[in-house]
């Protein structure tokens, strides 16, 4: 008797072990979970008031020396912010900093709503801000760090294979908080922050298999949907 | 989390070469900075600028040399004559390139800039255990007047960073670090160099405005 597969069925047997792999692997990234706790708190007793040539623009503090506010973060919150029917319009922040070079490079930068006045006394920036329709600046200062991790994983490559053994994990912690501006008052409006904290996982039996909290993804979806919130109601 | 080191079986034969390959290949990260920046959003000050592109700084590589660093070979000089020309440019209400300060062309400017590159240092994510990499570059400037006399002779530093240095290479790390730093060196010179004590008083003088 014959005992050796034709290489068709071997083929179809090594998709199928694949498919089965990843599908595993989908079901296990998606069961890795985080935790987000989000603080508003408004500093202005007038309501935001954003009329539809009226836009906000989304910035990242960049002025620490051992961390830097992410970009993708920035671009992700400004993403969520104007998503949807009830979404606002967000400048992208580079095409702001671009446009506004070098008014809000990290050397520059107004630390305090005060020192807006300073920037806008230019007539070309206090112009281009016009043009943009800017009301509303929003501030995001923050990272995400791996915390903690443990555990290790050993991988070999030989002539008849290669695989993985072992198990790994670490934790990521996001910080963030937004402080809202209102350029046309010169005022602080209002503040959320974002804590956000999850486990990671990577166990590997010839595979590596990695169970990941998408931590920053939901520091930013919650930030986000609360700075929707924020100018929807206010709006109201 | 750690991996253990890759356990790799080979012909013998196949060894030789990959030995060679990788000595060739991972011995010194050689780089030429490339990038585009913004013209400064600014109000000209009205007078004609010389600005001389001096060899020292439109050739300058730096070459780390240390035994315990990774061996890096940085061409900044090009980015810089690219940088300066965009940056004076809105700056000034005429800016003219000078090959040196003795050119009879330098006659026909109100003030000339003379930059040199003083120092350039880096961190790596290695040494600083920050997924990051850092630049700092030190400059002195020196501004004469059409005499040809030193009025003002000051340094600026400049810093940039890559905001992370994660998934890319450590050639594209520091090349955005060099960017940043160059951002910083325009923001420094649009918002501070009419501030420069002797340029202000030589503008107040002379009855130009920014």
């Amino acid at each position: 008797m014959n005992n050796s597969l034709d290489p068709n069925t071997t083929l179809r047997c090594t998709v199928n072990l694949l498919h089965r792999l990843l599908a595993v692997g989908a079901l296990l990234i998606t069961s890795a979970c985080t935790t987000v706790t989000i603080d508003e708190h408004r500093t202005s007793a007038t309501p935001a008031q954003l009329s539809e040539d009226q836009s906000v623009v989304v910035l990242g503090r960049r002025h620490s020396s051992d961390y830097e506010t992410e970009p993708n973060l920035v671009a992700c919150v400004g993403n969520v912010l104007q998503s949807g029917d009830d979404g606002v319009t967000v400048i992208p922040e580079q095409e702001f900093l671009d446009t506004l070079y070098p008014w809000f490079e990290p050397r520059t930068a107004p630390m305090r709503v005060d020192d807006l006045d300073r920037i806008i006394q230019q007539t070309e920036v206090a112009a281009t801000m016009e043009n943009y329709g800017v009301r509303y600046i929003i501030w995001i200062d923050g990272n995400t760090e791996k915390t903690d991790s443990a555990g290790s994983i050993g991988c070999s490559i030989s002539v008849g294979g290669a695989g993985c053994f072992g198990f790994g994990t670490w934790e990521n912690q996001s910080d963030y908080e937004a402080v809202v501006w209102d350029y046309e008052n010169q005022e602080t409006h209002g503040q959320i922050s974002a804590d956000a904290s999850g486990t990671s996982y990577m166990p590997a039996v010839v595979i590596p298999i990695p169970i990941i909290a998408r931590v920053q993804n939901s520091a930013c979806k919650g930030m986000g949907e609360q700075l929707k919130q924020y100018f929807s109601s206010q709006s109201q | 989390m750690t991996c253990s080191i890759l356990t790799i079986k080979l012909p013998a034969t196949s060894v030789v070469p990959l030995l060679i390959i990788a000595l060739l290949s991972g011995c010194t990260n050689s780089l030429v900075v490339v990038g585009n920046f913004p013209s400064p959003l600014s109000t000209p000050t009205d007078i004609t600028m010389g600005v001389v592109y001096d060899k020292q700084v439109t050739s300058y590589v730096y070459k780390e040399e240390s035994e315990n660093r990774t061996r890096w070979h940085i061409d900044v000089g090009n980015i810089h004559k690219k940088f300066l020309t965009q940056v004076f440019e809105p700056l000034f209400a005429n800016s003219i390139a000078l090959k040196s300060l003795d050119a009879d062309l330098a006659q026909s400017a109100d003030l000339i800039l003379l930059p040199h590159i003083n120092e350039f240092q880096y961190s790596s994510p290695k040494e600083t255990r920050l997924n990051v990499y850092e630049v700092w570059i030190k400059y002195n400037m020196q501004v004469y007047n059409r005499d040809g006399e030193l009025i003002a002779d000051w340094i600026m530093s400049a810093y940039g960073k890559t905001p992370s240095a994660f998934l890319k290479s450590k050639e594209e790390a520091m090349n955005q670090a060099v960017i940043v730093a160059l951002r910083d060196l325009g923001a420094s010179l649009t918002s501070g160099f009419n501030k420069v004590p002797e340029i202000k008083a030589y503008l107040t003088e002379n009855g130009a405005s920014s």
